[in-house]
């Protein structure tokens, strides 16, 4: 089947930064869950979907068709909520709302008013007046009231109390049970994505660094911890990133199998790393280029 | 189309009252106090205050970072241009019309309305909100409120040059320019008469604004938010 979405070859560059060469699709009916440091690329790849930044290389295609060419088409299926969600805030919300209406045939005003009571989003109030929160989860209830079949969210639950992401993650579960409709969502907070994404793409520095399903991701990446002794050139080669500390380092790394097998008989161990621990030991040096705590690049 | 119209009606609604209301108060006090204005100048005046009306909406735009909304929604790039023109160019004619009424009816004014509708003033106030529109609609789609900004300076720093220049050189080549763009509209309008000549002139206006949509379209796909 067609994945609803697939980015190829992109590459975008800006003064001081370059989204090199990003590839990856997802797959209809799931979850995609895009990590990274801030700077990492992951608003602009988003924006680039919406075809508000225009890739200076490669193609996005959605749905199957071209994001720059037949962009209205595009949006028309897309749902979206922005990191800082810019609205009118001189306007009542209800009354955005219908400025949106107008704009997607599939619009359901019960489900948008439905939405919006258990949110907690006060129609009738100015949006400027609204907290940073309450405007995230206005722009969650537009933009699951239309019939969307692909959620770009970016940083939607950053803002919003533990118990509200909590309900956001399981609706977005809902969102994706007929199997027609993704969800790509970029997130500081990985510990989201552990709970509902079923891919994972990691930028750091506008490269790509993978895109694997959760599982793969678990399988493959693992936590070391050991002696700063054993640290020889050929034992940190195995390591994606490494730190070191006063009594002992612990180090990430991309192959379990060969670290385990390299490392046999020292006095290490080898524990599961989360989505944090990748992004954290990955982002703290690169495997060609050992760096350590204190240590300039 | 419709949709982004009314969609910027509906977000600039009460800033464009309270700026027809500003522009209405100060329009008043020319017809009423200024007695020697001629009407051409009136018109003139009154086309170029309301042809800024498109600055008030992307004043807001900016205020609220709305543009990215507005390209988010499921509507080509090259409609919300077309709208922006067509509701700047319908805005500041019910302005200018406005304007008319407001100077011809205005008790103790001092124009009568043959004064204000008639062909010279019409045309002075189709000509400025044109030429303000053409010029202006292209910048603030791209670059919004600096956009404007980037306008007036550049036309205030274009004409301080000038003004050196023209007094550095002692030229009188200002005036012999002038003289010699009304002289070939003297010689148009006596080749073709008046019925002709004002029809070769909404052609022209028309081709103006034709080429700063081209230009704005061109611009505003390229802009990146």
């Amino acid at each position: 089947m067609e994945p609803i979405l697939e980015v190829r070859g992109v590459r975008k560059a800006y003064q001081g930064f370059l989204l090199k060469d990003v590839s990856f699709s997802l797959p209809r009916g799931y979850i995609m869950g895009l990590i990274g440091p801030n700077g990492a690329g992951k608003t602009t790849l988003l924006k680039m979907i919406l075809d508000l930044v225009r890739p200076d290389a490669g193609e996005i295609r959605v749905f199957g068709m071209d994001a720059n060419r037949e962009g209205e088409a595009v949006r028309a299926r897309v749902a979206f909520v922005h990191e800082e969600p810019s609205f009118y805030g001189a306007l009542p919300a209800e009354r955005v709302a219908d400025i949106f209406r107008v704009f997607y045939p599939t619009w359901d005003v019960e489900t948008f008013r439905g939405l919006a009571k258990e949110f907690g989003v006060p129609l009738g109030k100015k949006l400027k007046t609204l907290s940073q929160g309450m405007r995230t989860r206005f722009a969650l209830c537009a933009a699951l009231a239309h019939e969307a079949e692909l959620f770009l969210l970016d940083e939607p639950s950053s803002g919003l109390d533990p118990a509200f992401r909590r309900d956001l993650l399981d609706r977005l579960s809902g969102v994706i049970e007929g199997g027609q409709t993704s969800v790509l969502f970029s997130t500081h907070i990985t510990s989201d994505l552990d709970r509902v994404a079923d891919y994972i793409t990691f930028l750091r520095d506008g490269c790509l660094q993978f895109t694997l399903t959760r599982e793969e991701v678990s399988e493959r990446y693992a936590l070391v911890k050991g002696d700063p002794g054993i640290l020889t050139e050929e034992v940190r080669a195995l390591f994606a990133g490494v730190v070191v500390g006063e009594f002992g380092f612990v180090a990430l790394t991309d192959d379990v199998r060969a670290t385990r097998e390299a490392l046999e008989g020292e006095s290490v161990v080898v524990d599961r790393a989360t989505l944090e621990d990748v992004v954290f030991y990955t982002g703290r040096k690169g495997k060609g280029g050992m760096r350590f705590r204190g240590e300039s690049a | 189309m419709r949709r982004v119209m009314e969609k910027d009606l509906i977000l600039n609604r009460n800033v464009i009252l309270i700026n027809g209301a500003i522009f209405a108060a100060c329009l008043s006090f020319f017809a009423i106090w200024e007695a020697d204005l001629p009407p051409r100048v009136y018109a003139g005046f009154s086309a170029f205050m309301v042809a800024f009306l498109p600055a008030v909406m992307v004043t807001r735009e900016d205020k609220f970072k709305a543009m990215i909304l507005g390209c988010s929604l499921p509507v080509e790039r090259k409609t919300i241009v077309r709208a922006r023109f067509v509701l700047s160019v319908g805005m500041a004619l019910v302005g200018v019309l406005g304007a008319f009424l407001l100077g011809a009816f205005l008790p103790s004014s001092s124009f009568r309305a043959g004064d204000l509708f008639a062909w010279g003033p019409l045309m002075t106030g189709l000509a400025g909100i044109t030429l303000v529109l053409s010029l202006l609609l292209p910048f603030t789609l791209r670059y919004g409120m600096k956009g404007i900004l980037i306008f007036l300076v550049s036309a205030q720093i274009l004409g301080a040059i000038l003004l050196v220049i023209m007094q550095v050189t002692q030229s009188s080549a200002d005036k012999v320019l002038m003289g010699k763009i009304l002289g070939a509209l003297a010689w148009i309008h006596s080749l073709v008469g008046h019925t002709a000549f004002n029809a070769l002139l909404v052609i022209f206006l028309l081709a103006t604004l034709g080429v700063s949509y081209l230009v704005s379209v061109r611009v505003f796909e390229r802009r990146e938010l």
